[in-house]
């Protein structure tokens, strides 16, 4: 078993190597406290950009919660048909952010993007998708529920999959309808998964960066920046590094309470239902 | 094949006693089942001699060397799991051969070994096969298969036949006894099934709660039981127990009264009778018993008798016809009465047991 | 039905995009400005195509390095990974220990990258790795052990305890357990782990933007290069984007099984 024990340890040395690059302070100047701390917290942009990915992270996670459960519910069955089209429902997942940035980008060009094209044929107003400030905070959180929604929509179909058959059989001999059904026994069997996911969906949207980098380039103006390509800007185009790893210090304590505060609920849950 | 002694073996989980400082001394060649119900410890007790688990205190000897530190790996023991732990993704072949490669032995060796092996076992005709395209009875034996192939210091099974159907159980036990005895095997067989336990073994342990209430010869056990417990475990139908009180002619529990050999004990002392329903027989005096139940089991029928709260079971030939409503009077021989300590359950009078041991 | 409809829907509103990205990489340039332009492109044109690929070559190797790199960081993860959760998950380790190394994966996974990203590009910088495939396969991998530990951890310990300790009976070592036991049997989701590493470093922006600016650059990063250079070129882009969307969107068919299986592994069963 000792021989064994070398792997954990090159193992969590190639985590902690990632890990101890987290530098605080800059590399060269002078320590400055928590200076940089108080100035990312009082920037306008940031301020901004914070509230911004607060809503997008939110938008997105209930948009893709929902669309994901309600296409989980509609898809589920060992049918090869089914089964096929939950596959096809998966490749918004599998192509990289950036892709499905440009790709969208592409869609909801204003004037010559085949979006506007169609809705100009049916006589609709074609709205400036990417191009009006609020507008285009909206479209994001749509294209990323867009992207993220397939995720979601497997990870509830391998629940509702693994649920107890005899216990939504008898729920049935009981005389319960469908409908009720959902509400009262599947929805809380699944609920933990449910949230499982709802965490890893919110934290992955608090992280953001890739679409906006293709899609709006944060703008316009600044307002679809998010917090992290505001960082990313900041940091690898700015050269304020100091400034950015503050800031992405704030991001990374959202994130980690984010999903402790998801786990805990979890796990409260799962007690609550005996499932532990 | 070698002797097994265990010392002083306890094993703690937490705040429980798993198995409370037992002793136990295996003979070579000896077939020793550990017997009782779940939970009681029996298995604990075969893991700690695999070396899968260690003992809390305690130590282990195979043929007098200390093992208890050694790694299972190097014990050279055979064990049987209850679940057969087959590889799933070796065929039989490779799954028999697996202890012997691993031993890096050459393959014409291991060829041969494994052919010997599947036709001690009439596995031949299973040889390519995977795991998942077997019977029960057949993965049972290329578990076996498994661990005869090579040639260890003993074989531990832990419920090798509890998996299968009645009638193979049945037919497996047989085969098994004869396996081992001519193998001339130490052999450690866990079991919760008392008449396997009985047809099987030279000596059972019996074992309740972490503890080790006996370790005897199987006739011994049934005969002289050392407490309630084991006489009621052993033997079916199970022993029905009454409260009695020792008279002057005799043990007298409800509105029965049964004349007893010799016993050390004054009249008027509380007891605990215990009767097997082999040796409860219809008689022509005493008070007549409705019987107020009837099981049929094809050669024998039992039948429950019950009167003034004394409630008695008898086995009866299947010939014999009954009638829930009939009264009969019983009759038993004195020599086959079991008395037992109304509090302790230790074995007080038991028809195995020789006079003179008792002087209390 | 309803029901029917809506996963028509689902799917027009999933595949939707692909497709008109597909028949822009091929429709002509003049058509895409002509007010008139129908859905369907009235002719089709592989110039994008020949733009993207021809010119510099370049895109040719920036596939390659996209491969190099997804393929070394699939091995390498799998290689440190596999052993790494087989040691965990048949450790006896005190609950202290197996809690820091939980905690430590949940960070691992839900850190912004960002963070890491500045302090890598310095280090890099100083070891004067920047710019090279090394410094990508090791964020990348950095990136993927820890989730590759995870499902394996997690397959692992549903692992039937018997057949090791039938392996040890019969005589065999931790190391001989695991190649002739632990990973013929885990292939299952050692091919999950293996899809899902393959695409996490085959789509990741980041850390390949960070450090790789010409020499190791990806498809990822070559694309976004491509937005801010030529945004208007709506031919090549969308030829771009086909470029990467395509192999994966195939590549995605091929393994769903096995993507599907890697990522509900664990948060189905909590």
């Amino acid at each position: 078993m000792g021989a064994v024990q070398f792997w954990p340890l090159a193992q969590s040395l190639v985590v902690s190597f990632h890990d101890w690059t987290l530098a605080r302070s800059p590399v060269m100047g002078r320590w400055v406290g928590l200076d940089n701390y108080a100035r990312v917290l009082g920037d306008g942009q940031f301020l901004g950009a914070f509230s911004f990915t607060l809503s997008l992270a939110i938008g997105s996670t209930v948009v893709s919660l929902i669309a994901g459960f309600a296409l989980a519910l509609l898809t589920v069955g060992e049918d090869w048909r089914l089964r096929s089209v939950r596959t096809l429902l998966l490749l918004p997942m599998v192509i990289a952010p950036v892709a499905v940035g440009t790709v969208w980008r592409m869609i909801l060009a204003a004037r010559i993007g085949p979006l506007n094209a169609g809705l100009d044929a049916v006589g609709l107003p074609q709205p400036n998708w990417l191009g009006d400030p609020l507008l285009a905070q909206i479209t994001l959180t749509l294209i990323d529920a867009w992207q993220w929604t397939p995720f979601v929509m497997i990870v509830m179909a391998a629940a509702l999959a693994s649920l107890p058959a005899e216990v939504i059989r008898a729920a049935r001999m009981d005389g319960a309808s469908g409908p009720l059904i959902l509400r009262r026994i599947v929805l809380p069997m699944v609920l933990p998964v449910l949230l499982l996911v709802a965490m890893f969906r919110l934290v992955d949207a608090l992280m953001t960066l890739d679409i906006v980098f293709t899609t709006t380039g944060g703008g316009p103006g600044f307002s679809t920046q998010t917090l992290g390509y505001w960082i990313y800007v900041q940091g690898l185009r700015y050269f304020n590094i100091s400034y950015a790893a503050a800031a992405s210090w704030v991001l990374l304590a959202m994130c980690l309470a984010t999903a402790g505060a998801f786990l805990v609920w979890r796990r409260r849950v799962m007690r609550w239902q005996d499932l532990h | 094949m070698a002797a097994i002694t265990l010392q002083g073996i306890t094993k703690t989980f937490g705040r429980v006693d798993a198995l409370s400082a037992l002793d136990l001394d295996i003979s070579d060649g000896e077939f020793v089942a550990l017997l009782g119900p779940s939970g009681c410890g029996k298995t604990t007790t075969l893991n700690i001699v695999a070396g899968l688990e260690q003992p809390t205190a305690g130590r282990i000897l195979i043929d007098g060397k200390d093992v208890t530190a050694v790694p299972p790996t190097d014990r050279n023991l055979a064990m049987v799991f209850q679940s057969y732990a087959l590889y799933p993704h070796l065929t039989v072949r490779r799954n028999i051969a697996f202890p012997l490669e691993v031993r890096k032995e050459p393959a014409p060796q291991i060829a041969a070994a494994v052919d010997r092996t599947a036709r001690l076992l009439d596995l031949g005709a299973c040889l390519d096969r995977y795991p998942r395209a077997l019977s029960g009875g057949q993965r049972q034996r290329v578990a076996l298969g498994r661990a005869l192939v090579r040639d260890p210091r003993a074989f531990l099974l832990d419920e090798p036949l509890s998996n299968l159907d009645a009638v193979l159980r049945l037919q497996m036990r047989a085969e098994l006894s004869r396996l081992f005895r001519d193998l001339g095997a130490t052999a450690l067989y866990v079991t919760h099934d008392q008449a396997e336990a009985m047809a099987m073994a030279d000596r059972i342990a019996v074992f309740a709660k972490g503890r080790m209430l006996q370790f005897a010869a199987p006739l011994a056990i049934y005969r002289a039981p050392a407490d309630r417990q084991v006489a009621a475990f052993v033997g079916a139908p199970p022993m029905c127990f009454a409260n009695a009180v020792v008279t002057e002619e005799g043990i007298r529990a409800g509105p029965l009264v049964l004349p007893c050999r010799h016993v050390p004990l004054r009249p008027g002392t509380a007891v605990t009778l215990g009767l097997r329903p082999e040796d409860v027989l219809p008689g022509d005096a005493g008070p007549a018993m409705p019987v107020t139940a009837i099981e049929h089991y094809g050669g024998t029928q039992v039948l429950t008798l019950g009167l003034d709260g004394l409630r008695l079971t008898m086995v009866a030939p299947a010939t014999a016809t009954y009638v829930t409503g009939d009264r009969l009077a019983v009759h038993v021989e004195p020599e086959n009465l079991y008395l037992f300590h109304p509090e302790t359950g230790r074995t007080i009078i038991a028809p195995g047991l020789v006079l003179s041991e008792f002087e209390r | 039905m309803i029901r029917a409809l809506v996963i028509a829907l689902a799917l027009a509103v999933s595949l939707g995009p692909f497709v008109v990205l597909l028949l822009n990489s091929v429709r002509p340039t003049d058509a895409f400005l002509a007010p008139d332009a129908g859905f369907f492109p009235a002719q089709i044109t592989w110039d994008h195509y020949r733009a993207v690929f021809g010119g510099d070559g370049e895109t040719f190797r920036f596939l390659a390095n996209s491969v190099v790199i997804a393929a070394a960081t699939t091995i390498l993860a799998l290689a440190l990974g596999a052993p790494a959760a087989y040691a965990l998950a048949r450790l006896r380790l005190p609950f202290r220990l197996s809690l820091i190394f939980a905690l430590a994966f949940l960070v691992v996974r839900f850190y912004p990258k960002i963070t890491v990203a500045l302090p890598y590009y310095l280090i890099m910088r100083d070891l004067g790795w920047l710019d090279t495939h090394l410094a990508v396969i090791l964020a990348h991998v950095s990136i993927t052990v820890p989730f590759v530990v995870w499902l394996m951890l997690g397959f692992l310990e549903e692992l039937p305890k018997e057949i090791e300790q039938s392996a040890m009976m019969d005589g065999c070592g931790a190391w001989g357990r695991f190649f002739r036991i632990i990973l013929p049997l885990s292939a299952p989701a050692l091919g999950a782990a293996a899809v899902l590493t393959a695409f996490t470093s085959w789509n990741e922006f980041l850390m390949a933007s960070t450090v790789a600016s010409d020499v190791a650059k990806t498809l990822p990063v070559r694309i976004s290069a491509f937005i801010t250079d030529k945004g208007t070129l709506w031919g090549n882009m969308a030829a771009m984007g086909s470029v990467i969307v395509l192999p994966v969107a195939l590549f995605a068919l091929l393994t769903q099984r096995y993507l599907v299986r890697g990522l509900t592994a664990g948060a189905v069963k909590g």
